[in-house]
């Protein structure tokens, strides 16, 4: 047995969220938020479109690393919360391995992205595949999944580096295909981070 | 050792059947006439080095092969892959020598297994890869999954190839997948893989290499390449042999990708 | 809550849909760093490009709604904003107003409070995205086009750690 993605999809994707009395909405240790996709990526967009030439890495690093804290912080939530104890957990015979794969479901059910993993190497590297992500709508040039860099980066960390909270940035992401560049498929790509200098 | 004349009684030399090798795919021609419950002989010339070939059914069931240098299921496998001479089929003729003596499916398999073993040996293969090489690796020479599976579809008999993680995402599909709901598909195939695994660990028996499934005259065939699962859907279960044999070095391709 | 809330999903592709508009869950960091990156980029018009997204999106989204389910006065409309901004988990306001202006009160507060929770108060105003999203109101509310209104944030939440005001001229 292995996590079976079908079924924590089927799970997670009944679970619909919205604000409380206070137009709130606090989950997973931290406030969540329901926004149109279509603003996300026309923030994205126009604020690459906006940037200089010298600063469009800036701007593209700075929207990924939106998602890569997002994705940590609230992905710690999410893999020590209630609904993945009682759905994820009792599939998981393959340790992280397993976890990845329920995170990946996670994904898919509540609509960020229907990816999965191609390729694993415990605590090495990752290749992600991705079927459909709503920043492929977005316009722009050149691979733009900034979100799901930031995403597959924060589980990845997650999974294999130091305990949360210390293991952060000890993986990279980089994002090889592109639905939004003409590609079947997106595909992400989360290797060891390089030491710097 | 080369086929011996008086081991052979003819009934009735008028001849059913002939036609090129360069046009006739050897297996099809064996599982075609299998599955008509022929009895009989093909008589190949392979072209241009003149070696004789033998295949004698009876029944439908595969009795005796032979060629100038081989017999049994060695020259099975060495006729399998001539695709240069003639054939011709000679029916009711029957060998009383028994050298196979299996299904026609069963014998293609094997004689396909022999063929691949030949392969490994040698120092060069039909594909630029290393077999063996962990699965984990992505090497730049290596091609592209989709690629691949292009490949897997242009065997003659196979209508949807679709690689699956273990969890069931469905990594990739390529073929008439219209019909079929691809997640569900996806998903029932990891379900079967990991019940069978589970099955395989409790008996304490080796690890899951191979699953057929029969519906009616379709099958899915499913091997694991690396820590994905490769599957196969063939309408005409009939072509399995063939597809199996071809497919090998596909999903032997496919383990370096996943 | 009179507003008509229709929750969907998408089976082949699980995107999820809130009265026919893609929506996705993110966190309050993801809005906290998207506001900090359009602060960074002040010197390219960051913040008023940040206001600029969000009100043509959100009046696309308000529009809809009000033209779908036929909501006729603009107090009625102004609600449909408010009731929006509350189910978006981006807190509660309370909305004061005519068809040439007004001014709106941020009782709670996604951006904000997520902002104090992540690197505490801060010096200045930053809710720029609130800003957008009470232009497309009061344009939705009084039908009229994106850009009719100017919002300034006169009072932070993010500063004071307590409520936000909002003044909201015609422009």
């Amino acid at each position: 047995m292995t996590v079976m993605r079908d079924t924590v999809v089927k799970s997670l994707a009944k679970i619909t969220i919205q604000g409380n009395e206070d137009g709130l909405i606090p989950e997973y240790d931290v406030l969540e938020n329901l926004l149109p996709a279509a603003l996300l990526n026309s923030f994205s967009e126009r604020i690459m479109a906006a940037a200089p030439q010298e600063k469009k890495s800036m701007v593209a690093d700075g929207l990924v690393r939106a998602a890569y804290e997002c994705g940590y912080h609230t992905g710690c939530g999410i893999i020590t919360s209630d609904v993945f104890n009682d759905v994820v957990l009792p599939m998981v015979t393959e340790g992280e391995k397993d976890i990845l794969r329920g995170a990946f479901a996670a994904f898919t059910a509540w609509g960020w992205a229907k990816s999965g993993i191609v390729q694993l190497k415990a605590g090495e590297k990752m290749v992600i595949r991705a079927n459909d992500y709503y920043e492929a709508d977005s316009g722009g040039d050149g691979l733009r999944a900034y979100m799901l860099r930031g995403l597959c980066q924060a589980f990845f960390d997650l999974t294999y580096a130091a305990p949360y909270p210390d293991g952060m940035d000890t993986y990279v992401c980089q994002q090889s295909k592109g639905i939004e560049v003409g590609d079947p498929h997106g595909e992400f790509i989360v290797t060891k981070k390089q030491a710097a200098g | 050792m080369p086929n011996n004349a008086e081991h052979i009684h003819i009934a009735d030399n008028t001849h059913f059947l002939k036609g090129s090798l360069s046009l006739t795919n050897i297996t099809d021609l064996v599982q075609f006439l299998a599955a008509s419950y022929k009895s009989g002989m093909i008589h190949l010339h392979k072209h241009p080095a003149g070696i004789e070939g033998k295949i004698f059914f009876t029944a439908g069931a595969i009795t005796n092969v032979s060629t100038d240098e081989l017999s049994g299921l060695g020259a099975l496998s060495e006729i399998m892959n001539w695709d240069q001479g003639e054939f011709q089929f000679n029916p009711d003729v029957t060998s009383i020598e028994k050298n196979v003596g299996l299904s026609v499916q069963h014998a293609i398999i094997e004689a396909a297994v022999l063929h691949d073993q030949r392969i490994t040996n040698k120092p060069t293969s039909h594909i630029d890869i290393t077999p063996g090489e962990g699965s984990g690796e992505m090497e730049m020479n290596q091609r592209d999954s989709t690629t691949v599976l292009n490949d897997l579809l242009m065997i003659p008999g196979i209508d949807v190839v679709v690689v699956v993680g273990r969890d069931g995402f469905v990594i990739e599909s390529v073929g008439n997948s219209s019909r079929v709901n691809i997640d569900e598909l996806g998903a029932s195939l990891a379900h079967a893989i990991n019940a069978i695994e589970e099955m395989g660990n409790e008996l304490k028996v080796s690890l899951f290499q191979d699953m057929f499934i029969e519906y009616g005259k379709a099958v899915i065939m499913c091997r694991p390449v690396g820590d994905a699962i490769a599957a196969v859907t063939a309408p005409d279960a009939s072509k399995l042999g063939i597809v199996r044999h071809k497919a090998k070095k596909y999903f032997e391709e496919l383990v370096l990708l996943f | 809550m009179s507003l008509k809330l229709d929750f969907s999903l998408d089976n082949e592709t699980f995107r999820r849909y809130l009265n026919g508009h893609a929506v996705v869950m993110h966190s309050h960091h993801y809005l906290a760093l998207i506001t900090k990156l359009a602060e960074d980029l002040s010197d390219i018009g960051g913040p008023q490009l940040l206001k600029d997204v969000v009100e043509e999106n959100m009046w696309a989204v308000l529009h809809d709604y009000v033209q779908q389910n036929d909501v006729p006065s603009p107090l009625q409309r102004c609600n449909v904003g408010r009731e929006y901004y509350s189910v978006y988990g981006l807190g509660k306001l309370k909305v004061g107003g005519t068809e040439n202006g007004g001014e709106v009160c941020l009782v709670r507060s996604h951006i904000d409070e997520g902002w104090i929770k992540k690197w505490g108060r801060h010096s200045k105003p930053i809710n720029h995205f609130t800003c957008g999203y009470i232009a497309a109101m009061f344009a939705v509310a009084f039908n009229k086009p994106v850009k009719s209104y100017t919002v300034t944030e006169t009072e932070s939440m993010a500063v004071t750690g307590t409520e936000g005001t909002f003044i909201v001229t015609l422009s």
